[in-house]
């Protein structure tokens, strides 16, 4: 592996352009087992990763951002984002791959990925990876484009491929320490490192199992142990929890929230769109293009058009009176569910359920509840993605 | 930047990590190792000990007329034809012969002509003709060779008699031997008296018996005289020649004087032809008819025993064949689990995987390199001449050697029945031309180029000098293994960095960038 700016850099230059999205690892890292109990005092890294090498084309503080063709260098600012991406675009054969990706992922987040399968998520992942070149776009990755990672920027990565890539003829110990040794984990206080994340994982029980004797959750759960025994600041997840039960899903998923709120920034993959709801922000993508991006509450506005709410009053109403409901309400689109029963699409819901309560009185109606809904994600996910369909077929 | 101390301690933690990963790996799979090894080992070690250097019964019959002398000789005729040679009837017809190999009573036919008498009278070899069943070219050109060896024994028989009969009649050469001694003994006498007429008289005597004996003898010197000239040495001279000689002297005028000199040569010289008549008699005409006969031995007291020669092949091509194999299966496999997606987003370079995976195989090549000498040690008395620690350093070269064409390889296959099936055609490819069973000598130079791409060629030649002549392999060899591990290795290097690499800018962009900078 080439060590691109290696070298090229004197100490000094290094102090004066080092980024503030650097991370920090010129000592090892001052763990604090109260505040991170996956790491244990005296797991370290080794100091390979002692200063984030920051060359002429890496520095993101108002610096040239190196593009992945051979354009006219475009001069661009981007913000304090663990991954930014503008236009990031990777063909593998006409009409598939991944197209026109607009990414800004802040640091200390998780971001959801979310799309069908054959959607492009995974080539997504591999493209901020640095494991394939995209065809034309720009992308910073902490601060630098992967096609310049070397060794160090590469320890900042963890990487949790979608099928198991680990040996199924060693143990799931042997397993970890080799992905520990890949990572550069020093030797002292890995014992321990391995066993906290092999207990971590509810594996301790079963270290001297061999791999291939693992159930498919178990092996899930140790590719998870080992992306995270080097304690990268940032992650890549492809599906983490895919054949999981709900239980250790959901133990995963309090996991990610943990690292997160240690700073780590997390970058996850999964068909369970109901998985949206612990992220930060969500991208859908469907057909390699980003349909929508946004927060949970965000994406169930785009595509619900508004706040839900699910009114029910003593009795049906006449049509008039659904007419004068919606008005009053300002809905955007309404459905009755049944006798006397409504769901109304509005611009705030906390709003109208106040103004709802008031108009009933007034019109002598008598309102049984009034209860904003929330649509679960798969509905959300379905109704963003059948709005694509429906606005390709017009542009016909 | 990361302190040099680090960065090597990082780089030598991951090729540690390969090494383990792949030792441990190997040693789980016993089912692949006995398959890759243990299996073409027995394999070999049963041809070794099954194999017959003796050549199969064949069974005889002769063909000869039933008034042929040779046909009451058919048993010793079948002998001729070698060891193997098991005479099961005597024919008159060839017709017979041919029915008795077509339903395969019979493997070989010996048909003596019936006028072999009138043939060689007149002027002409008269022809033994034998047929055979063998349809093996190698099996047949061995039929041949004995075949062409029992005509060549027939000769030597008919030959023998022949020069028998003749130290038969020995005796009657030598009978006017006397009448010559006595005739000398009297010239003697006679010029001691002066007495020219018994002088004339005895000398008449004497070349009367000496043209006698010269009748007599001629035959049977001429071949004494012939093997003389066959072997380059000098002519040793007929003393009855040169009794001739000195009695066509003594009728010179001029050597009057020198008459007593002569004659006491002349009768030295009939000693010498007594003596000659005599050592005719007491030649064996086995070795009359054949004064040669070959004798060899390896030089410098080397005799290698048969199952001891094939050792050194024998390890130097199952720990190519192992080093190879698990070469290119750890790479075909992790490819195919999708390590090498990890490899990419890791700090790995491929140098740091290659040479732990180099490290492992090197460790277990060399173990099963000692447990195959082991067992040729143990089971059948192997020793090498030379120091154990070049016989070591030999099998290394073939390991590393066999690696990086295992790396090379693994290029080529996309899963890891493709990688196996490689391995197996290698390994095919160098029982043919590694020098295991005929010498690359025998090869064309054209072909021999084949030989010098597998590992297994150096191997063999190296551990035969070092196990048989107790010496350093020739410079050549040890140049060519050590360049071979060296070429291979840096494609396999470059290969690897192609794997575990992610994308990377080329160059041109990497300066278009720091330009824009």
């Amino acid at each position: 592996m080439g060590d691109i700016n290696e070298g090229t850099v004197s100490e000094a230059e290094r102090s004066e352009t080092e980024s503030p999205v650097v991370i920090d690892h010129s000592q090892p890292r001052a763990v604090n087992p109260e505040v991170d109990p996956i790491a244990p005092l005296g797991m370290e890294v080794l100091d390979e990763a002692a200063a984030f090498p920051a060359g002429e084309t890496e520095s993101v503080a108002g610096d040239v951002v190196t593009t992945i063709d051979e354009r006219p260098q475009e001069t661009v600012t981007p913000t304090d984002s663990a991954v930014w991406a503008r236009g990031l675009s990777k063909e593998f054969e006409p009409g598939v791959g991944v197209f026109d990706l607009d990414l800004d992922i802040p640091k200390g987040s998780i971001f959801g990925f979310i799309g069908p399968s054959g959607s492009g998520k995974t080539s997504t992942i591999r493209l901020l990876t640095g494991i394939i070149a995209a065809d034309s776009g720009d992308l910073l990755v902490l601060g630098k484009s992967p096609l310049e990672f070397d060794r160090i920027a590469r320890s900042y990565l963890g990487y949790m491929p979608q099928l198991s890539v680990l040996y199924p003829e060693l143990t799931l110990r042997q397993n970890l320490n080799f992905a520990a040794s890949l990572f550069s984990v020093r030797w002292r206080g890995r014992r321990r490192r391995v066993r906290e994340m092999l207990d971590f994982v509810d594996l301790l029980s079963a270290r001297n199992r061999l791999l291939r004797n693992a159930s498919g959750g178990m092996q899930r759960r140790l590719a998870l142990a080992a992306t995270l025994i080097h304690e990268p600041e940032l992650l890549f997840l492809d599906e983490p929890t895919a054949g999981i039960d709900p239980v250790l899903r959901r133990k995963f998923w309090d996991r990610f929230i943990d690292l997160k709120e240690q700073g780590r920034t997390i970058f996850v993959t999964t068909q369970y769109v109901g998985e949206a709801a612990y992220c930060d922000k969500v991208g859908v993508l469907s057909r390699g293009r980003l349909i929508a991006i946004d927060t949970p509450e965000g994406l169930r506005r785009q595509a619900m058009g508004g706040e839900v709410l699910d009114v029910r009053f003593e009795s049906a109403l006449t049509s008039e009176q659904i007419s004068r409901l919606v008005e009053a309400a300002r809905a955007t689109r309404w459905e009755a569910r049944g006798p006397g029963e409504y769901r109304l699409v509005v611009e705030d819901a906390g709003d109208v359920a106040a103004d709802l309560s008031e108009w009933a009185t007034a019109n002598s109606l008598v309102v049984e509840s009034v209860e904003p809904y929330q649509p679960p994600f798969d509905d959300v996910f379905v109704e963003l993605v059948t709005r694509l369909d429906v606005e390709e077929e017009s542009d016909g | 930047m990361a302190k040099p101390v680090e960065r090597v301690k990082g780089r030598f933690m991951r090729a540690m990590a390969f090494f383990k990963k792949d030792t441990l790996e190997v040693f789980r799979q016993p089912r692949l190792l006995i398959t890759l090894v243990v299996g073409p080992f027995l394999i070999l070690f049963l041809f070794g000990v099954g194999f017959n250097p003796e050549p199969p019964v064949l069974r005889t019959v002769v063909v000869a007329p039933s008034d042929s002398g040779i046909a009451e000789r058919s048993e010793q005729l079948a002998h001729a034809l070698g060891p193997q040679a098991q005479l099961v009837g005597t024919l008159t017809s060839v017709e017979e012969a041919e029915a008795m190999l077509a339903s395969g009573e019979a493997n070989v036919a010996v048909v003596i002509p019936s006028d072999v008498v009138e043939t060689v009278r007149g002027g002409e070899q008269a022809v033994i003709t034998i047929l055979h069943d063998q349809i093996d070219p190698f099996e047949s050109s061995v039929v041949e060779l004995f075949a062409q060896s029992a005509v060549d024994q027939v000769n030597r028989e008919v030959l023998e008699e022949v020069v028998a009969a003749g130290q038969g009649r020995a005796a009657e050469i030598g009978a006017p031997l006397p009448a010559a001694q006595t005739a000398v003994g009297a010239m003697i006498d006679a010029v001691d008296a002066n007495d020219r007429v018994a002088f004339e008289s005895s000398r008449a005597d004497l070349i009367a018996s000496l043209d006698e004996l010269a009748r007599r003898v001629a035959a049977s010197d001429a071949v004494i005289e012939a093997v003389g000239e066959q072997t380059s040495s000098e002519p040793s001279g007929s003393a009855l020649d040169s009794a001739l000689a000195n009695a066509d002297q003594l009728n010179q005028p001029d050597v009057r004087d020198e008459r007593a000199e002569i004659l006491t040569a002349l009768e030295q010289n009939l000693e010498d032809l007594e003596a000659d008549i005599e050592n005719f008699q007491a030649i064996e005409p086995a070795v009359l008819v054949s004064p040669f006969r070959g004798e060899s031995s390896g030089y410098g007291g080397i005799d290698v025993d048969f199952t001891h020669y094939y050792i050194p092949g024998v390890v130097s091509l199952l720990v190519q064949h192992l080093a190879l194999t698990f070469a290119a299966l750890s790479l075909v496999r992790e490819r195919t689990l999708g390590s090498v997606e990890l490899f990419r987003v890791s700090p790995l370079s491929g140098a740091e995987a290659l040479a732990g995976k180099y490290l492992a195989n090197v460790v277990i090549g060399l173990l099963v390199g000692a447990a195959l000498t082991a067992a040729s040690v143990f089971a059948f008395g192997f020793q090498p001449e030379g120091p154990w620690w070049w016989y070591g350093l030999a099998v290394l070269l073939v390991v590393l050697a066999s690696q990086g064409l295992g790396f090379v390889l693994s290029a080529l296959a996309k899963t890891e029945s493709q990688a196996v099936q490689y391995a197996m055609i290698t390994l095919l490819v160098s029982i043919f031309f590694s020098g295991f069973f005929i010498s690359t000598a025998r090869l064309l130079p054209a072909v021999q180029v084949v030989s010098y791409l597998i590992p297994a060629t150096y191997g063999i030649k190296a551990l035969q000098d070092i196990a048989f002549w107790g010496r350093l392999p020739s410079i050549e060899i040890i140049l060519g293994a050590v360049l071979y591990s060296f070429v291979l290795g840096a494609l396999a290097l470059a290969f690897m960095r192609r794997r575990v690499t992610a994308a990377q800018l080329s160059r041109k962009q990497r300066r278009l960038a720091r330009a824009a900078a």
